[in-house]
């Protein structure tokens, strides 16, 4: 873990409710699809640091991409950060996906788009074929550019219809062969991560999920962002900023 | 120029230390800063049994700081004896450990337990976690209990005992005189204050607790008071704690009569604080050419004197 200050290389609204924020780093790190950052905002009234996963970093350019979705004052006062500025961030935290060989099947609800960007750009480095369902409340939160950055892989499901398919993410994914693939990725809201757990539960293979949660610290001493999960036969608590953010799929209470 | 204070028989290159709950076990900070330029290691309360914690959430933000209700999650002296310590040794000389029981047997128990290990320097009591049905607070608020436990713990333990008081009662100094009547050998004040927040969407209680204990920067003006008060009312050590995120806040318990201070939840939103903390501290000392800054402890008071 580094505490470092980054300098922004852009920052703008990409729909009506995201944001997207790239940066510069002056430290190469080893930032992994999952591993997130605890970005400082220093602003009145905003006493916590935020966590946001990384939806993309390239070592060779030091630049990190984040995905922010406007939902309160401290995303809000995101939007205020003009290029050249500075923005603390301790980086990189948390356990990242298990990148795993084959076919993969990605799963985003809204905003998990973030870190599943990353894994998908990731996982095709590594040889990897992928596809990506999209689930979406609406147009304000279609992000474009994971659509053409990966063509004729993604299918976006949109519950108020508009772009995309008209509908909820579930029905994308009760069209799948799950024996077509050898892993799945899944991120988004727990009302989803719920509606679609007995669909994906019959897949025999590994699922990971990224889980959020209100974080006082993000690198495990305030033990505030705990989720149950299963171990053997009882339930425990774990911490989403240190043993998680990424659990496997099964093993979390709902 | 020197920032060394002695708290009782312990000494401490300098007043700096964690709150505990706010550090972990210090390993996590291991990254950012040398844990030994802390004045002293004070590790999250360890109780008898292990502890799952509460419900989530446990924390929330607020305006200028935050509420949580952990519940104090923790492994249990058995681990902690096992597997934490014996880590511990290498990570600072001064450790403080902080306990909290369900009973008086347990406190008693974790005393003996701790009396046992040489690297463990003193020990801090947590009769004031408003976060536990057992325990905690209820001892805290009751000056017989308080008493009790603190007699209890002097009696099997021969190194410092520190007594961490919570600030949710109506006069907290009849609580500082009662600890040191008991044999307590320096006081932490304060704990969190008793709180909570509703979510008015979902019109129902934030916390997977309902109620949380408040801290950071939001808290710091009743600290200082009970700090202020504390120092005319006994004559023990304190350590000052609540809501210290600057040179300047830390100066301000020690003017108010603390010889050391805690910081908590400026360690989640600034991990790097406490050595920064440190050198800011020695600039300060250096800068107004006090010898030590064991002169600055209480000095608050001489202007009301003077009055």
């Amino acid at each position: 873990m580094r505490d470092l200050k980054a300098i922004v290389v852009d920052n703008q609204l990409i729909s009506e409710e995201i944001l997207k924020l790239k940066v510069y780093l002056p430290e190469t790190l080893e930032l992994q699809p999952g591993n997130f950052a605890m970005l400082k905002i220093a602003v009145k009234d905003v006493f916590l640091r935020r966590p946001f996963s990384f939806a993309d970093y390239n070592p060779n350019t030091g630049k990190v991409t984040f995905y922010i979705k406007i939902a309160g004052k401290g995303s809000k006062a995101l939007l205020q950060l003009n290029p050249g500025q500075e923005i603390s961030m301790l980086l990189p935290l948390g356990r990242s996906f298990t990148l795993r060989p084959g076919k993969s099947l990605l799963v985003a609800g809204g905003i998990g788009i973030a870190p599943l960007n990353f894994l998908a750009r990731r996982l095709r480095e590594e040889g990897g074929d992928i596809k990506i369902i999209y689930g979406i409340k609406n147009n304000h939160q279609l992000i474009n550019e994971v659509l053409s950055e990966f063509p004729d892989k993604v299918e976006v499901y949109n519950e108020a219809g508009g772009l995309g398919i008209h509908g909820l993410i579930t029905a994308g994914l009760l069209k799948e062969d799950f024996s077509d693939y050898d892993q799945i990725y899944v991120c988004g809201p727990t009302g989803m991560l719920k509606a679609i757990k007995p669909i994906i539960e019959e897949f025999s293979g590994p699922i990971e999920v990224s889980l959020e949660s209100y974080m006082a610290c993000g690198f495990g001493a305030c033990q505030g962002c705990v989720v149950k999960i299963r171990n053997n036969d009882e339930i425990i608590y774990k911490k989403v900023c240190q043993d998680g953010p990424v659990f496997s799929f099964k093993d979390v209470v709902l | 120029m020197s920032l060394a204070v002695k708290i009782g028989e312990l000494f401490l290159k300098n007043p700096v230390m964690p709150a505990s709950g706010t550090f972990g076990f210090g390993f996590e900070f291991q990254d950012l800063f040398e844990i030994k330029k802390l004045g002293a290691l004070v590790v999250k309360t360890i109780t008898l049994k292990p502890r799952e914690g509460n419900l989530p959430p446990r924390i929330y933000e607020l305006p200028a700081g935050l509420i949580n209700s952990i519940g104090l999650a923790n492994p249990g002296w058995e681990y902690f004896r096992e597997k934490l310590l014996p880590e511990l040794k290498s990570l600072h000389d001064t450790l403080i450990l902080n306990i909290a029981g369900d009973t008086v047997e347990e406190f008693i128990y974790l005393a003996k337990e701790a009396g046992k290990y040489d690297e463990i320097k003193a020990l801090e009591l947590n009769v004031s976690c408003p976060n536990v049905k057992k325990g905690g607070i209820t001892f805290g608020t009751d000056l017989d209990a308080l008493k009790t436990i603190v007699a209890a713990v002097k009696k099997v333990y021969k190194k410092p005992v520190i007594v961490k008081l919570t600030p949710n009662v109506t006069n907290i100094t009849l609580y500082a005189k009662a600890a040191e009547e008991a044999g307590a050998d320096a006081l932490t004040l304060i704990n969190t204050f008793t709180g909570m927040v509703i979510d008015v969407r979902r019109q129902k209680p934030v916390l997977g607790n309902v109620y949380g204990g408040v801290s950071g920067p939001a808290i710091r003006p009743m600290a200082v008071k009970m700090v202020y008060d504390c120092f005319k009312a006994v004559s023990l050590p304190i350590i000052g704690v609540g809501g210290i995120d600057s040179r300047d806040a830390a100066l301000e318990f020690i003017m108010a009569g603390a010889t050391a201070v805690q910081v908590g939840s400026q360690n989640f939103v600034d991990p790097g604080f406490m050595p920064r903390l440190i050198e800011e501290l020695e600039q300060y000392v250096n800068v107004l050419k006090v010898s030590s800054l064991n002169k600055l402890i209480g000095i608050a008071h001489r202007r009301e004197r003077d009055e």
